[in-house]
């Protein structure tokens, strides 16, 4: 499966890092839609125009 | 995790306000021994209360302790209340649970919940002290609540988890243990942020794509639903199952029953067995059915293509057994196949144009001799599908009669178990017939709700492609596309990642599972985690192959052992290594049993209490008088930091005239 287009391999590897990161967090966060807020931030972030 | 200290206040028999400190690092055990009703399972319902406000009781509702109750007056408030401190991740809490019951009147001794408080505390990094906004969730993160039964354990029942069907509870144990749920997190998140990005490329899009997501927003609730629903009806089905083989095993060893119900378990192996067959037999009418079952009804038609084709060969349009190819060459290369010279004009080469001719204006032509002959095999296949058609039918005939011939005898073994004089035997065939219904009906149920879901699953995978082909006509609907699409991608990276880690751990922990169970059991069987994740003993037959073996409900315990131990100590390992380039976050986890031993007899005892401390960095186990026997003694009195007795005052000897249970803690032996 290739990545979507106008991603490269290395803009996947940091949204992958990131979502590690989120979720390792999101104990403390505590509350879970926090989780899918940075989640969404984040490929906001990563994927524009 | 690692607990330090418990309270209870007015805890069920657990009368008044009492403490109990627990033992980690070298002396890692702390024992509970007392008699039979002394309170030891309430002491793990305990803890289950105060993390998922569940027990096991069966009046569940009177929690508060009936001697407390018994000396308030009528309106007084009861606290009720269990506390935990504990450690994990570095981080210390306190969690609390508290119910406020109120005394409603003079004999009242169930009371009536009037408040209810869960609190959380943690100290912070700054070492303030500071409460959890979400007590709850803060719990069941530390140990999630479906894993209840593998880390507050009662050993009556913990043999389960080598049960049929309890791969599911096996892989959550593992992903949960090993920290392999933050994958597990991120794919359900991803796919939550996908729908988000989708409904956004909606609102900017056209009104039929609007429609089109909404439509999918429908049938995607709906699988969902009836995906919430069919793992209730097969987590239901699962009790079902578990409850119907105690009650066998049950019966196999009272006396009365045992050759009734031996009788049984070879008439139920042969009633399977002709289902199968009748499952089997089925496929292949049906098979046969698609196959050829249009030969019949086409029968008349290809009896008129015949007479259609006679009448052309008749009128020489079919008289041309040579291939209009063939001809051409003939003619081409001036040569006879009888290598006699075809000169240009000749009457060999007209007779040949003249055969061409013939062949190319034919309408069926060469075509129709090759469906000729043809025909002549549809008339073989149709003998030959009545003939296959009718065997299978009688082979159903006398599969359905053997079903119904099995299905006497167990209704006549159910008659004759129920007709012995033992009430027990009586009441155990009565709870078994109420189960088989449920479990018929359930069956369907299930039935139905798979059915919706695979109907539904090809129309939700039709309209994605729809959807994606509308979202791409609106720039701004196709960023928005382009994000959801990102979200699933990544969605699927994780799936993979995910699927291959639960392996990895499962392979990994195997050898210990094994070990550890060989260690107690003998060397001829051997456990294993299989591919589905399925607790299983086995037994070697022949060189490469292996049978899982029927084993004992001891056996089971101590496969069941050896896998919760084996899990905590590799995540304990996983945890220490804090090796960043692993994959695992591993962990800490306490084991808290009720009565271990279960059903095992004194050498497994012994050997299992000698497994016990290895098992994990603290070990809370609760025994009876009985069990914690010389030999237990030895094996554990090494291990034990702390060691309580659970000293009940019966009803007939108390000031107050109820009974309750006071923790004693008991002086331990200094090892030099």
């Amino acid at each position: 499966m290739d990545p979507p287009a106008g991603l490269s391999d290395d803009d996947v590897r940091e949204l992958v890092k990131e979502v590690l990161e989120i979720e390792q967090e999101r104990v403390h966060m505590e509350i879970p839609q926090n989780a899918i807020n940075e989640i969404e931030k984040a490929v906001r972030e990563k994927v524009v125009e | 995790m690692i607990f330090n200290r418990l309270e209870l206040v007015n805890f069920r028999q657990f009368y008044g306000h009492q403490e109990v400190e627990f033992s980690a690092s070298d002396r890692n055990v702390t024992v509970f021994h007392g008699a039979n009703g002394s309170g030891k399972t309430t002491l793990l319902n305990a803890f289950t209360w105060l993390f998922y406000e569940k027990v096991s009781f069966t009046q569940d509702d009177k929690l508060a302790s009936e001697r407390a109750l018994a000396e308030a007056e009528p309106k007084d408030i009861i606290e009720v209340r269990v506390t935990l401190d504990f450690e994990d991740d570095d981080v210390r809490y306190q969690a609390s649970r508290s119910y406020d019951v109120m005394k409603h009147h003079d004999s009242d001794l169930t009371g009536f919940v009037k408040g209810r408080n869960l609190v959380v505390w943690y100290t912070d990094e700054t070492g303030n002290r500071q409460k959890k906004a979400n007590p709850r969730e803060t719990l069941a993160n530390i140990i999630p609540e479906r894993l209840q039964d593998v880390f507050f354990f009662d050993g009556e029942t913990i043999d389960q988890l080598t049960q049929i069907n309890n791969e599911e509870q096996v892989q959550e144990a593992i992903e949960s243990v090993m920290g392999i749920t933050t994958l597990e997190r991120a794919i359900r998140h991803l796919e939550s942020a996908a729908k988000r990005f989708r409904k956004e490329a909606a609102d900017k899009g056209s009104s039929e794509l609007q429609e089109l997501t909404l439509e999918l927003q429908g049938l995607e609730d709906k699988v969902a639903e009836d995906s919430e629903k069919l793992t209730v009806v097969t987590e239901s089905l699962d009790d079902i199952d578990q409850e119907l083989t105690k009650i066998d095993d049950e019966l196999r060893v009272l006396g009365a029953a045992t050759e009734l119900q031996e009788r049984r378990d070879t008439i139920t192996e042969a009633l399977e067995q002709a289902k199968e067959k009748q499952a089997e037999n089925l496929r292949d009418i049906s098979e046969q059915i698609s196959e050829y079952g249009h030969i019949p009804f086409a029968m008349d038609a290809i009896a008129k293509l015949g007479e259609f084709l006679d009448d052309k060969h008749a009128a020489g349009e079919l008289e041309s057994a040579v291939d209009s190819n063939v001809i051409e060459s003939l003619l081409e290369d001036g040569r006879c196949i009888c290598d006699r010279p075809v000169e240009e004009g000749s009457p060999a080469a007209d007779q040949l144009s003249n055969l061409l001719a013939r062949n190319q204006q034919t309408v069926v032509g060469t075509k129709g001799r090759i469906l000729g002959t043809y025909l002549g095999d549809i008339s073989e296949n149709e003998q030959s599908f009545f003939g296959n058609l009718s065997e299978l039918i009688s082979n159903r005939k006398s599969l359905r009669e053997e079903v119904q011939k099995h299905q006497a005898e167990l209704s006549d073994i159910e008659f004759a178990l129920k007709k012995i004089d033992d009430d027990h035997i009586v009441e155990l065939e009565t709870r078994r017939e109420s189960l088989n219904k449920e479990q018929n009906t359930k069956l369907t149920r299930k039935g139905q709700l798979q059915e919706s879901i695979s109907t539904i699953e090809p129309k939700i995978e039709r309209l994605e492609n729809t959807i994606k082909n509308e979202q791409r006509k609106s720039t701004r609907a196709d960023l928005a596309a382009k994000r959801q699409e990102t979200c699933e991608y990544l969605q699927a990276a994780f799936e993979k990642t995910y699927d291959r880690q639960k392996n990895e751990v499962r392979e990994e922990i195997n050898t210990w599972v094994n070990d550890t169970f060989q260690s107690i059991i003998a060397k001829e069987f051997y456990a294993e985690v299989d591919e589905s994740f399925r607790l299983q003993i086995l037994k070697d037959v022949g060189d490469i192959s292996a049978e899982e073996v029927d084993k004992s409900t001891g056996e089971r315990q101590v496969a069941s052992l050896a896998f919760i131990g084996s899990l905590v100590r590799l995540a304990y390992e996983k945890f220490t290594e804090n090796d960043p380039a692993s994959n695992y976050r591993g962990g800490i986890y306490p084991i808290v049993m009720d009565s271990p031993f279960g059903s095992l007899d004194p050498e497994y005892q012994q050997k299992v209490s000698a497994m016990l401390p290895q098992m994990s960095e603290q070990i809370l186990v609760m025994v009876t008088d009985s069990q914690w026997s010389d030999a237990v003694q030895g094996e554990l009195g090494d291990h034990a930091g702390y060691q309580y007795n659970l000293d009940v005052t019966n009803a007939s000897d108390a000031a107050s005239g109820y009974e309750s249970t006071a923790i004693v803690p008991e002086e331990m032996e200094v090892v030099a």
